[in-house]
């Protein structure tokens, strides 16, 4: 019998250390260990919730933010991450590298961001253990989810600066956010649909942004990946769509769309909807307590895999009604913002009486 | 050989290209992205990928076309469907694409 793998008494840390530092052998023996006790903690809170008679939905995952970082060595190749770990959720200790520093710091942000503003327990709302991988290709000017994780180039010096994908904040909150619409409403990745997608990226990525740095509406930059390019000020502008950069193709308004549009160009509609819904309610407001409490219900609770604008449009005045009221100013503020990127919102003749989970959390704290 | 190449998608979603005429190249250059070619098995990979690229996002997606004396071969793919003997020449055509759009600007 496998020595290591049986052993349920060696403490999680030093499962760590000889991950990190032991023979290949040691390392696979480690994380088996890990595994096994992983899947016994959620069986025992399983077995807790079915005793003490709790929410067994929101008891089966874990409670805390789990965040491994890996070096990816500048592999090209998607299929041999995520690499060698570098950094644990333990480990209270700096490696020095600076990518694996920042995007370990950032992801706990984005963490703290989800957890405290919309109640939710990581991608999943599950507890699932947060994998980022730095250092991806050579000079590689991207970020990717990958479906199961985040992966992070480090930029070439011809388009992104080096060392500035991993450390951006608003781009580890983006590709987070991903992984929670693969969650949730599954927008799928083309068209109108994949538009919003992307919208929902910036959105949570720009409201993470404000979170941590308090900033109140018109405090905030609105801007996505803030001095990560050579030339230009951002990757995105949910403010101006279209002014990050010089050649920014990005449309603010549905006169300028066309069908077949790339996502990262028409993705600029529902932004700047976005930020004129947080003008409108108050630019001496925070983005994250009204106006983003109605996007996280659209995009955890209504939205849908081939949604599109204008559905996204109805489902937030909905939402603003239900949430503050007929005719309260916050969804008088949504039908304007939609109005002024060229779409009418349709009002729901009857606002739904199904009050899901996500929908009650989010009641309550408002 | 004539490689053509295009670039699309990734967080920013810009689009970049290159056209390359080997013939016109240095000999080391030439040599250099011959092998790229050759390594990558380039003329046996399949025009798409089969696999689903649902539930990932802002990966680039690129298409490489190669015209040789006797045969010429498109291929699709992305970052995240890539096979893996591909890469080094994906790399090596993004870099030069990305440099010729620099002097452009």
């Amino acid at each position: 019998m496998n020595r290591l793998a049986c052993c349920q008494i060696i403490p999680p840390d030093l499962l760590y250390q000889i991950i990190k530092e032991g023979t290949s052998e040691q390392k696979d023996k480690a994380i088996r260990t890990l595994e096994l006790s992983e899947n016994l903690r959620t069986q025992r809170s399983i077995i807790a919730g079915i005793r003490g008679g709790g929410n067994l939905l929101r008891v089966a995952g874990h409670e805390q933010k789990r965040r491994i970082i890996y070096d990816a060595k500048h592999a090209d190749d998607i299929f041999s991450l995520p690499g060698e770990p570098k950094r644990y959720e333990e480990d209270i200790q700096e490696t020095g590298d600076k990518d694996v520093d920042s995007c370990f710091h950032n992801t706990g942000l984005v963490y703290d961001f989800y957890k405290e503003v919309f109640m939710r327990n990581s991608i999943d709302d599950n507890g699932m253990e947060m994998n980022s991988s730095v250092h991806f290709g050579v000079d590689f000017d991207n970020a990717v989810w990958t479906g199961n994780q985040m992966v992070y180039g480090d930029g070439s010096d011809l388009l992104f600066r080096k060392g500035s994908v991993a450390s951006n904040l608003t781009v580890t909150a983006h590709e987070l956010t991903h992984g929670v619409t693969d969650h949730e409403a599954n927008l799928v990745y083309k068209g109108q649909p994949g538009a919003l997608n992307e919208h929902m990226s910036d959105v949570f990525g720009i409201m993470c942004d404000q979170w941590v740095n308090k900033h109140k509406v018109d405090e905030s930059s609105w801007l996505i990946g803030k001095d990560m390019l050579i030339e230009g000020q951002a990757l995105r502008s949910l403010k101006e769509p279209g002014t990050a950069y010089p050649s920014d193709k990005q449309i603010a308004h549905m006169q300028d769309y066309h069908t077949g549009m790339r996502i990262h160009y028409s993705s600029g509609i529902p932004n700047r909807a976005f930020y004129l819904v947080c003008k409108e309610i108050g630019n001496d407001g925070y983005s994250w307590e009204k106006a983003g409490k109605i996007w996280y219900i659209a995009l955890t609770d209504k939205l849908r895999e081939y949604s599109k604008f204008q559905d996204a449009a109805d489902i937030t005045l909905d939402i603003a009604g239900s949430l503050f009221g007929k005719s309260s100013k916050e969804q008088d503020a949504v039908y304007k913002a939609w109005e002024g990127v060229g779409i009418i919102p349709k009002e729901s003749p009857e606002i739904t009486n199904i009050i899901s989970e996500k929908r009650r959390r989010i009641q309550e704290i408002l | 050989m004539k490689i053509y190449f295009e670039q699309s998608g990734g967080i920013l979603g810009i689009d970049s290209n290159i056209s390359i005429d080997i013939d016109y190249l240095s000999p080391d250059e030439a040599s250099k992205l011959q092998q790229l070619v050759e390594d990558a098995k380039f003329f046996e990979l399949p025009e798409e990928s089969s696999e689903s690229l649902q539930h990932s996002a802002d990966y680039f997606e690129y298409k490489i076309t190669i015209e040789a004396k006797d045969r010429k071969h498109d291929v699709k793919t992305t970052d995240i469907t890539m096979q893996s003997n591909l890469a080094p020449l994906i790399r090596y055509l993004r870099k030069r694409a990305l440099k010729q759009k620099d002097e452009q600007l």
